[in-house]
C-alpha cells in the first residue's frame, strides 16, 4: 500500500471532517498528512503496522467466532446427560437410571445354590 | 482391589433337604470389581425352609440386577443401602408370612447379605448366620440375633455357656416368621489380602476360630480351586464332628 493511498484514506477524510466542523487548522494539518493534534507528520510505517494489526485481530475474532459456533452445533447434536440439563427437559428424567442402563454391571462369576426350584413371588 | 469367590454347601449328616441357599456374584462395573453375596438358612424346625431361603436369595439377586448399577452410578451411600435392603427384607417378610398363612405352613429364614467394593463393605443381617473378616485374626462382623447372644450382651450368660446352651439356635427374629423384621447393618473398609466369609450356623458350631483361620487364612486361599478345597475340608471336619444341621459357607478373597 503506497503512502499516497494511506494519506488519502486517513488524512483526506479527517481533513474534510475537520473543515465541516470549522476546525481549519486541524483540517490543513490532516490534508498535508500530519497529526491533527501536533502537526507532526504521521509515519507510514506506523500506519501500515496499525492496519496490519487491526486485520490480524479481526481475523482472530472471526476464527474464535467460528470455533464457538461449531462447538455449539456439536453440543446440540450430542447433548450430555446431567442432572442440571435434565431439569430443563423434565424434572422426572431418571438420569442415574439411564446412565446405569448404558453402563450395566457385568457378571464375571455367578455361584448360586437353592434347593427349592419354587420361589414365593 | 480384586476378588476371588467360592461357595460350598452340604445337607449334612441328618437332614435330607438342604434348606440353606447361597449366592455369590463377582461383578465388574467401570473396570472395578465388586462382590455381592447372600447366604440364607431356612429355618430347620419349620416346614419349607428351603422355599423361604430361595425366595430371599431371589429377591436380593433381583435387587442386584435392577438397582445396584443405579446406586453405583449415583455413588454408593450407606443410607441408600440401608433403606433399599430393609425394603427388600420387609417385603420378603410380608410375602413369606402371607404364603405361610395361605398354605397353613410355617417357614422362615435368616439372611446375611454382603456387598464388597474396593473401598467399603456393606453387610445386613437377620438371624444367626454370620459374616467374618479373616486376616491375621478372625473378626466377626455380624452380631447374632439370638436369645443367647442377647443374654451374653446383657451379662446374663458367659460366651462359653452359650456354646452348649439348648437355646443357642432360638432366634429373636427371622424373615417370614416375625411380625416385623429389623435387620442389623454393618459398614466398614475392606482389607486387602483378607478373606470375607459368610456361613450358616451349621458351619460354625463345631469349629473354633483358630481352625477357621488355619484353613481359610488368606495365604491358603490363592485360587478359587484352593478356596473350594479348603471350604470342603472344613465341611468334612464339621460333619465328622456330628453336626446335624445343613452346612453352608461362602468365601471371598481380596487381593491387590
Amino acid at each position: 500500500m503506497s503512502g499516497i493511498t494511506l494519506q488519502w484514506l486517513l488524512s483526506g477524510l479527517i481533513s474534510d471532517g475537520m473543515k465541516r466542523e470549522g476546525n481549519f487548522r486541524e483540517a490543513d494539518a490532516a490534508a498535508s498528512g500530519k497529526d491533527i493534534m501536533t502537526d507532526a507528520a504521521m509515519s507510514e510505517t506506523v500506519l501500515l503496522g496499525v492496519m496490519i494489526l487491526a486485520a490480524v485481530l479481526l481475523a482472530i475474532c472471526l476464527v474464535l467466532l467460528l470455533i464457538r459456533l461449531l462447538g455449539r452445533r456439536q453440543r446440540h447434536r450430542t447433548a450430555r446427560l446431567s442432572s442440571l440439563n435434565a431439569g430443563s427437559i423434565t424434572q422426572e428424567l431418571p438420569v442415574a437410571e439411564v446412565q446405569a442402563a448404558l453402563r450395566p454391571v457385568k457378571v464375571l462369576k455367578d455361584i448360586v445354590y437353592c434347593e427349592s426350584e419354587e420361589i414365593i413371588p | 482391589m480384586r476378588f476371588m469367590v467360592s461357595a460350598s454347601t452340604d445337607a449334612g449328616n441328618v437332614k435330607t433337604a438342604n434348606q440353606d441357599s447361597v449366592s455369590v456374584q463377582l461383578l465388574e462395573h467401570d473396570g472395578r470389581q465388586l462382590v455381592f453375596a447372600i447366604l440364607c438358612d431356612g429355618m430347620g424346625g419349620l416346614q419349607k425352609g428351603e422355599l423361604a431361603s430361595a425366595s430371599v436369595i431371589h429377591a436380593f439377586r433381583g435387587w442386584c440386577s435392577q438397582r445396584l448399577t443405579v446406586l453405583l452410578q449415583k455413588g454408593l451411600q450407606d443410607g441408600d443401602i440401608r433403606r433399599e435392603w430393609t425394603q427388600v427384607i420387609t417385603e420378603r417378610n410380608e410375602k413369606i408370612k402371607a404364603y405361610g398363612r395361605e398354605n397353613g405352613v410355617r417357614l422362615g429364614t435368616t439372611a446375611t447379605v454382603l456387598l464388597l467394593t474396593e473401598g467399603r463393605y456393606y453387610v445386613a443381617n437377620v438371624g444367626d448366620s454370620r459374616a467374618y473378616e479373616l486376616q491375621m485374626q478372625v473378626t466377626q462382623i455380624t452380631r447374632d440375633q439370638t436369645v443367647v447372644a442377647r443374654e451374653i450382651e446383657m451379662g446374663l450368660l458367659a460366651p462359653e455357656q452359650a456354646e452348649t446352651d439348648p437355646r443357642r439356635s432360638v432366634l429373636l427374629q427371622c424373615i417370614g416368621a416375625s411380625e416385623a423384621v429389623y435387620p442389623d447393618f454393618f459398614f466398614g473398609t475392606p482389607l486387602g489380602n483378607a478373606v470375607y466369609l459368610l456361613c450358616s450356623d451349621g458351619f460354625r458350631h463345631k469349629i473354633t476360630p483358630a481352625e477357621l483361620l488355619a484353613y481359610l487364612e488368606p495365604y491358603r486361599m490363592n485360587s478359587p480351586e484352593n478356596m473350594r478345597q479348603n471350604e470342603q475340608a472344613l465341611i468334612r471336619m464339621v460333619k465328622e464332628r456330628n453336626e446335624r444341621d445343613n452346612i453352608t459357607v461362602a468365601t471371598i478373597r481380596t487381593y491387590k
